[in-house]
């Protein structure tokens, strides 16, 4: 018996001791905090922000009309707050979180390039989300860690401050030199380390913040004296070195992989299927039809009389010949066109559901359900997305090539996020608003070159024949004639940089809600009485999971806090 | 024994040669069915001169010449003394002792206790109405067995997940389901999903089955059900959402009765799914034209061509067999004189696409016993294919169990239990059209909108020459149902192994000292494939095919040491309990590997991929592990007095490793009273009232939570993306923030109960109230991002459930030749949550932010939050100026998808051999977001819908706002504003993008759950054959339901969950229809 109680009692002592329960505590699966790599952040901070400015953009696509908005026939159907949850998300949880826990780090490697572009990129980031949603949280941001989990939104003009303030501080860290600069930002995909371009990028979104900033009457002095700090009024020139070589562009260059997914550029991904005819979304018909070259109401129907924009072949590639089906002998079902309404007739804007040559977009609102259109629909090219050029001739109807993965460029396309001529046009409507109109008519021609150029320097390897692509003269020819005919002069300033921005929504966005140009935009297929959407609705996250936070109201215009412009944007 | 016996024999012998005057014999049978009782005890009455009857209830003995009386005696009936008189043949029927009421069940740990003892409520259902069960899902057929109990599936697929809660939920974000113990071991019942990682991630998941798939309903010999926290207390927290006790005839400690036994029972049933009707009038199109679109408001079938083109005139060419698709249209080739395709109606196609699956189990059980122990063997084999395809479960368990008593004192309880699983089905995730909403291919959100001119099951599905995907609509957004039937597949197969072994030492008569070792583990190894050439109507990372391969390995070692007691401490009180230790370890890990990119249509294996990840495409780890131990200490102890009150007390402290130190730690006490007035007060018990029962309870019980959360850590992904510069690393901070202060949950729930018996046990009654409240629940509360995080686990809020459960048996008829039960139950769960953590308005507990359930003060858990059409103040809907209904800006509560109440009543009448039984459910209330019944109703074509005229115009019920200059309302006037019929189905409902709230039905709805009719045969022919019984049964299951308020000819069955074993609840996602089952079984004894 006792030998028993023994051998039981020893059972139970080993049994007791065997339980460790310690060592479930530390997540097997990932790395520890010691094991904190700041460049490996500075990566993900660097990655995210383009995700972050990709989402962005698409996210206002459809309000400028370069994408097409098909989410639904009215803004409020159109744009689902979970739908912006992820632009949301990438900006809070992919960049900002990851540059606050990055900062102390490389502050304390004294690496100051590291310091400074994340700065600059939580700039940037702040900057973006007050001009696409307004007030935001920042200052009670990111603080989870200490319980905050319901952050009040800062005001937009306070988060612009704080944006500046960090430009200024980016700048203190970039001009250190020697030892005091330490180790260098070695796996930097936008500016590779040149601590010079991430100067000038801190410049120009200054300048670009004090811009929005002088649409407000109680600051416009204020705004226009830092303003004339970075470019001359009288001439155009910067004053401080800015974005305005193509070397200080600012893109992120995408890749051509398959796997991991998201390495080509999102709208590659998109457009050019796995599968030829499996192209989605839509690219906004009135964008493509201004880009085409739409400048002669008098010819409305012969596309060959008017001038063709020099950049159409590189941002759009045509699957179509025609937007006839026996033309081009693609599936009947894919277009289906009805009657344009009759408030299309009073726009005068010409253009509904598709125009020759094979153009297939979609209109302003159009949220009909979608036919097996895959195979027929205008798809992005080779600017920005890395896609296909369009060498095909405007008279060749029978051409039927579907998109498909692996054309083009394969996907090895930019974000372009701030490029030159981005300064360019902005520098002419500066000097327009100055009031120097033959200086801006200039600066504007300058704007337009160089982003012709540096669109078609895009293309790479592939190559139009010079008996299709339009020449640039008739092209400027053509501006000019508009600008000097122009009352407004800054409705051809702003209509010329809308149609510069492809693939830059947020900017086109600004412009317009700065500008109200370009004007006559194209209106929704269906009359609504909704307001256009002067910011974006709140993310569902934030509506929903925020106690400090509630959803704007669908009805009301919510203009950003430097919009000064008339309610009557469309 | 052999002693025991030779000296029972002697000691009648002796008696026989004192006084062998004469012999009376006679036969003793139940006074219930006249079945004869063996075993009975009869003994003269003042003597010890007795015997017991034999095997067919015959007894004889002698007895002094003149006078004396016989008591006749057996457990739980009731003693009977008779006179003998001069008689020598004496039968007697007995009846059931309802004072003593002495059934055995099965509590915590595995103890058995009277029923009359317990204190708290308990549910026991025996082997003979689960097997016999069409379901193969031992889950599912608890369904309306006792109340307390929900049950909810994701489809009627073979092998899809159900989901059980016991007395609601009372977790926010945490699990809610019970733990099911078999043999007293816990086992793992996780349904580890590979295409969803984590229960809330329904998206593209939740296809898997729940892992009591491996259970063989034909081992079970009982279930027990414990349903409140004093009941489950000695489990700890895992037993916190009550706990199925699931006891096998292997697994029995009852033994044969005989010295060998077994039986071989076969059924077969066949399956067929409940599909909706589809309406004949109309074809493809929108607002009356044809086109090809999902929806189906196109032009009536008048014979009218279309001036279009065939829908599969695209495919014209690769199918000359099909010269209709050659039907171009006039407007294609202008001047050609073709008047283009002519819609027909193509009633069948969704009809057609489910065939008839059928079920097959054959399961032998062989069972021994000796003096020396008992040996039980059990084998059984299924087979079930489903009304679809590719979709199949194959399951073969083997079980063997045996007691030995190795010496006088110390026996050897063992129970081996071997399950291969083997399952596959198409993907059937949540979707709400085309495609699952996490990008992936589901057949089911691509066939109920299939417009009714689309010939789905005669026309061409695989092109001929890639083998992609054929369809009406080219390439564009829907692969063809019957090519993912084909060519998308989830599989699982699992090899499990579970025992429990268990050492008893008897140290005295009243104590005795046991270790129990349970072992469950298994390897479940997942694929998830479609071949290439889908259309891209899902993912385009999938489309050009995609392999992932797991493989989880989960153990759970439980190891418990229990001294249990029991001892008469007087005449009158009686002291029971068991003192233990327990530790229990969980341990998972999961290894995986995702290709994409096929070279060679067809083979699935990875090295046939251009590319390969440890992680899916959409990001998940495929490889990680999970770790856990909990230890505990606890008693259990019950105080008998004189068979009328009963007092227990049980505690238990666990240390939870998933914890820091300093929180680890937590107490949780329960107690029980059970009084007995009928026994306390014999002259409380009348004619009428035989036995009444009071019990009260309080409980309590604790939840540490799940892994991995206290400690902050970041994430390393080697491959996050080739960008233009090469590959990039990346590390961050996890979107989880940790919480190192987190500390365990405290659940609290008093339980008042009712148990009577009237009528001479015609009418027994069963009820309870409980009130359970979990206090600083663990929740992962999603954040908004701005705060850096999207979620963490905190301890806040507080979550009430209240309900009633009864259970009402009535037996109107009982005699030797007829009996008739019915039985009602009835559950009422009332949740409330009454506090959250401070400063939040709302917890998303599942689903998306603008469409899911949340946690909301002073609602009741999980409403549904989603837009809805605002309303004018006398309650009409507001349209617009569009002729559309307003969309608010904000979520509101649009539902609520709890029921009122739910119930089943279950009657079963027996005329001698025959049994007819039928049980019907009904849910009274409750709303459930549909998709398929708004997608019927809303793509145009469901049979609801045959009296609209799709080309006439509508105009919504409801009202337009006037407004003055300033935009202020001044009132009121009814809508005018005319739509087209496919503007008010489809714009306004949810498939056309309309407020949230269109989508939501009453949930209430009648089933008739169950008929049967079986017949035993009659001994005698049966025993001919040398057997001791022949059983066979007819079974129909899920004959009929009726969702009440809901569109009639959808057939959306709301017993459907797109959560599948989630948390969620009152969303159907177009998961897939429910099953209709019958066939037979036959049963052979022998």
């Amino acid at each position: 018996m006792n030998k028993i109680y023994k051998k039981i009692g020893i059972f139970l002592l080993l049994l007791v001791t065997a339980c460790n329960l310690d060592g479930d505590l530390q997540n097997p699966n990932q790395v520890s905090v010691d094991g904190a790599d700041v460049d490996l952040i500075m990566n993900n901070v660097q990655l995210n922000f383009a995700d972050f400015y990709h989402s962005a953009a698409g996210t206002v696509d459809p309000l400028i009309r370069i994408q097409a908005m098909t989410g639904g026939y009215r803004y409020q159907t159109a744009f689902n707050p979970s739908s912006l949850d992820d632009t949301w998300a990438v900006a809070y949880t992919g960049v900002l979180i990851s540059n606050q826990i990055m900062q102390p780090l490389a502050v304390e490697k004294g690496l100051t390039t590291h310091v400074a572009v994340g700065k600059i990129l939580e700039a940037y980031t702040y900057l973006t989300l007050v001009d696409v949603f307004g007030d935001v949280p920042q200052a009670e941001a990111l603080l989870g860690a200490t319980g905050n989990f319901n952050p009040v939104a800062t005001s937009g003009s306070d988060i612009y401050a704080y944006a500046i303030q960090l430009l200024t501080d980016a700048r203190t860290e970039l001009a250190k030199t020697g030892s005091d600069a330490g180790g260098a930002l070695v796996r930097d995909i936008y500016y590779g380390g040149n601590r010079a371009k991430w100067n000038a990028l801190a410049n120009s979104l200054e300048l670009k913040a004090w811009i929005n900033i002088s649409m407000i009457p109680a600051r416009a002095a204020e705004a226009n004296t830092k303003i004339a700090g970075f470019v001359d009024l009288a001439t155009g020139a910067s004053l401080v070195d800015l974005v305005d070589t193509q070397a200080e562009n600012f893109t992120y260059k995408y890749g051509i992989a398959t796997v991991p997914a998201g390495s080509r550029h999102p709208w590659y991904d998109q457009y050019y299927g796995a599968t030829p005819g499996t192209a989605g979304g839509y690219l906004g018909n009135s964008f493509m039809y201004e880009v085409f070259g739409k400048w002669d109401p008098a010819e409305p129907t012969t596309p060959t009389k008017v001038v063709q924009d020099p950049r159409w072949r590189y941002y759009f590639y045509r699957q179509v010949g025609s937007v006839v089906a026996s033309e081009a002998n693609f599936d009947p079902k894919a277009i289906f066109c009805g009657a344009p309404p009759p408030h299309y007739q009073a726009w005068g804007g010409n253009v509904f559901c598709v125009f020759q040559p094979g153009f297939f977009g979609r209109d302003h609102g159009d949220g009909s359900g979608t036919p097996p259109d895959g195979g027929a629909m205008t798809c992005v090219g080779v600017y920005p997305a890395g896609g296909r050029v369009d060498t095909n001739p405007i008279t060749t109807k029978s051409f039927n090539r579907s998109a498909r993965r692996g054309d083009g460029a394969n996907g090895a396309g930019i974000q372009p996020i701030f490029m030159s001529f981005f300064t360019d046009y902005t520098k002419a409507e500066l000097v327009a608003r100055a009031g120097d109109a033959a200086t801006a008519k200039t600066l504007l021609q300058t704007a337009i070159t160089n982003s012709i150029a540096q669109v078609k320097s895009f293309a790479g390897t592939q190559t139009i024949p010079a008996t299709v692509l339009p020449a640039n003269a008739p092209y400027l020819a053509a501006v000019d004639a508009l600008y000097d005919a122009a009352s407004i002069k800054m409705d051809v300033i702003g209509k010329e940089y809308w149609l510069a921005l492809f693939g830059n929504g947020v900017e086109a966005y600004n412009l317009y809600r700065r500008t109200s140009a370009p004007r006559n935009m194209q209106p929704t297929v269906q009359v609504s009485s909704d307001p256009y959407y002067r910011s974006m609705v709140y993310p569902a996250i934030y509506a929903n999971l925020n106690s400090s936070a509630s959803q704007k109201d669908a009805g009301a215009t919510n203009k950003v806090f430097w919009d000064n412009n008339p309610d009557n944007l469309n | 024994m052999k002693k025991f016996l030779l000296l029972c024999f002697s000691f009648v012998f002796v008696l026989s040669a004192w006084a062998q005057e004469r012999v009376v014999s006679g036969k003793v049978t139940s006074a219930e069915d006249a079945s004869s009782l063996p075993g009975v005890n009869v003994v003269l009455k003042g003597t010890t001169n007795g015997t017991v009857t034999d095997a067919d209830g015959n007894y004889k003995l002698n007895v002094p010449a003149a006078g004396g009386s016989l008591v006749f005696s057996f457990i739980g009936l009731q003693t009977s003394e008779v006179v003998i008189g001069d008689r020598s043949t004496i039968d007697i029927g007995l009846g059931l002792d309802i004072q003593q009421l002495t059934e055995v069940v099965v509590t915590a740990l595995g103890i058995t206790r009277d029923q009359k003892s317990l204190g708290y409520a308990q549910t026991t259902i025996s082997s003979t109405l689960l097997a016999n069960k069409p379901e193969t899902d031992v889950g599912r057929a608890l369904q309306g067995r006792t109340p307390g109990l929900q049950i909810l599936n994701s489809s009627g697929m073979a092998g899809s997940a159900s989901k059980i809660s016991i007395r609601g939920n009372s977790s926010i974000t945490g699990i809610n389901s019970p733990l099911w113990v078999v043999n007293g071991v816990p086992i793992s019942t996780d349904q580890n999903d590979i295409n969803g990682q984590g229960q809330n991630n329904f998206v593209d998941g939740n296809i898997a089955p729940s892992r009591f798939l491996d259970i063989d309903p034909n081992n079970i010999e009982s279930i027990s059900i414990l349903r409140g926290l004093s009941a489950t207390t000695l489990y700890g927290s895992q037993g916190r959402n009550g706990v199925i006790l699931v006891t096998t005839k292997t697994g029995s400690s009852k033994g044969s009765q005989k010295k060998f036994e077994g039986s071989v029972t076969q059924s077969y049933f066949t399956i067929k799914a409940v599909v909706p009707e589809f309406q004949t009038k109309w074809a493809n199109g929108f607002d009356g034209a044809y086109g090809e679109f999902y929806s189906n408001w196109g032009p009536l079938f008048n014979g009218v061509p279309q001036q279009q083109a065939h829908p599969y005139y695209e495919h014209r060419n690769m199918f000359p067999e099909f010269p209709e698709f050659q039907v171009s249209g006039s407007t294609v080739q202008p001047g050609q004189t073709i008047p283009g395709y002519i819609p027909t109606s193509a009633p069948n196609s969704v009809k057609d696409f489910f065939s008839t699956g059928s079920s097959s189990t054959t399961s032998v059980s062989l069972g021994s016993s000796t003096e020396f122990g008992s040996l039980n063997f059990s084998y059984s084999h299924l087979n079930e294919t489903g009304f679809v395809q590719n979709n199949g479960v194959k399951r073969d368990n083997f079980s063997l169990g045996g007691t030995a008593k190795l010496t006088d004192k110390l026996t050897l309880t063992n129970v081996f239990n071997f399950a291969r699983t083997d399952f596959q089905t198409p993907p059937t995730a949540a979707g709400d059209a085309s495609n699952t909403f996490g990008g992936g291919p589901s057949i089911f959100a691509n066939l109920f909108f299939t417009p009714t001119n689309i010939d789905l099951m005669n026309w061409p599905w695989e092109d001929k020459v890639t083998k992609g995907s054929v369809y009406y609509r080219g390439s564009k957004g829907i692969t063809n149902p019957r090519w993912i039937e084909q060519n998308a597949r989830q599989t699982s197969v699992t090899n499990r192994f579970f025992s429990s072994t268990s050492l008893n030492y008897k140290l005295a008569d009243w104590v005795n000292v046991s270790y129990r070792l349970g072992l469950d583990t298994y390897s479940d190894f997942q694929t998830y494939y479609n071949n290439k050439s889908g259309d891209a109507g899902f993912s385009g990372s999938l489309t050009p095919g995609a392999l992932r391969t797991t493989t989880g390995i989960s153990t759970i070692q439980d190891h418990s040491v229990l001294v249990n007691l029991n001892k008469d401490l007087s005449a009158d009180l009686n002291i029971s309990g068991v003192v233990g230790y327990n530790y229990r370890q969980n341990n998972f890990r999961q290894e995986g590997l995702e290709s994409l990119g096929q070279v060679v249509f067809g083979l699935l294996e990875h090295r046939n991929f251009t590319s390969t990840l440890p992680r899916d495409w959409r990001g998940n780890q495929l490889n990680y592990q999970a770790n856990s131990a909990i230890q505990g200490v606890f008693f259990d102890a019950n105080l008998g007095f004189k068979n009328m009150l009963y007092v227990g007390l049980a505690a238990r402290n666990d240390w939870a490793s998933v914890l820091e130190e300093d929180n680890r730690s937590q107490f949780y006490p329960s107690a029980s009273v059970a009084f007995l007035p009928t026994a306390a007060f014999p002259d409380f018990a009348s004619s009428v009232l035989d036995f009444l029962k009071l019990r009260l309870a309080y409980g309590s019980s604790a939840n540490f939570g799940t892994p991995y959360n206290t400690r902050p850590y970041l994430t390393l992904n080697s491959q996050t993306r080739v960008d233009g510069l090469g590959n990039v690393v990346t590390s961050a901070l996890p979107s989880l923030l940790a919480n190192p202060d987190l500390k365990p949950e405290l659940l609290t729930e008093t339980e008042f109960g009712i148990e009577a018996a009237m009528f001479e046990n015609k009418v027994k009654l069963n009820a309870s109230y409980y009130n359970r409240v979990a206090k600083d629940q663990i929740i992962q509360r999603t954040l908004d991002y701005s705060t850096g995080f999207g979620s963490t686990f905190i301890n806040a809020g507080s979550i009430s459930n209240k309900g009633i459960e009864l259970a009402l048996t009535l037996t109107p008829i009982k005699n030797a030749d007829w009996r008739w039960d019915i039985t009602g139950n009835y559950t009422k769960n009332t949740s409330l949550v009454k506090s959250l953590p401070e400063g939040s308005k709302s917890i998303l507990t599942a689903g998306f932010t603008n469409l899911g359930n949340y946690a909301i003060e002073g609602q009741p858990l999980n409403v549904i939050q989603g837009t809805f059409v605002p309303k004018a103040p006398d309650g009409q809907l507001i349209v617009s100026s569009t002729g559309s209904y307003e969309i608010s800006n904000d979520v509101g509560i649009i539902a609520d998808p709890n029921p009122n109440w739910f119930g089943s009543l279950l009657t079963s009448l027996s005329y001698k051999a025959i049994t007819f039984g039928m049980q019907w459910d009904y849910v009274s209330g409750g709303q459930i977001f549909s998709y398929t019944a708004a997608t019927m109703v809303g793509r145009g074509v469901s049979k609801d819908l045959e009296d609209f005229d799709p080309t006439l115009p509508l105009i919504l019920p409801g009202v337009i706002e006037q407004t003055d200059g300033s935009g202020n309302v001044t009132g009121y006037t009814p809508n005018n504003i005319p739509l087209t019929t496919a503007g008010v189905f489809f714009n306004n409902t949810i498939v056309g993008g309309s407020a949230t709230d269109r989508g939501v039905y009453d949930a209430s709805r009648v089933r008739f759950r169950e008929v049967s009719l079986g017949y035993t045969l009659p001994k005698a022919w049966v025993s001919k054959l040398k057997l001791t019984g022949i059983n066979i049964s007819a079974v129909g299951n899920n004959l009929w339901f009726n969702a009440i308020n809901a569109p009639k000819y959808a057939r959306a069955d709301f017993d459907r969950t797109a959560y599948g074993s989630g948390n969620g609840a009152g969303f159907d996602y177009l998961g897939g229809p429910s099953a209709r089952r019958y066939g037979v079984n036959v049963r052979i004894n022998f």
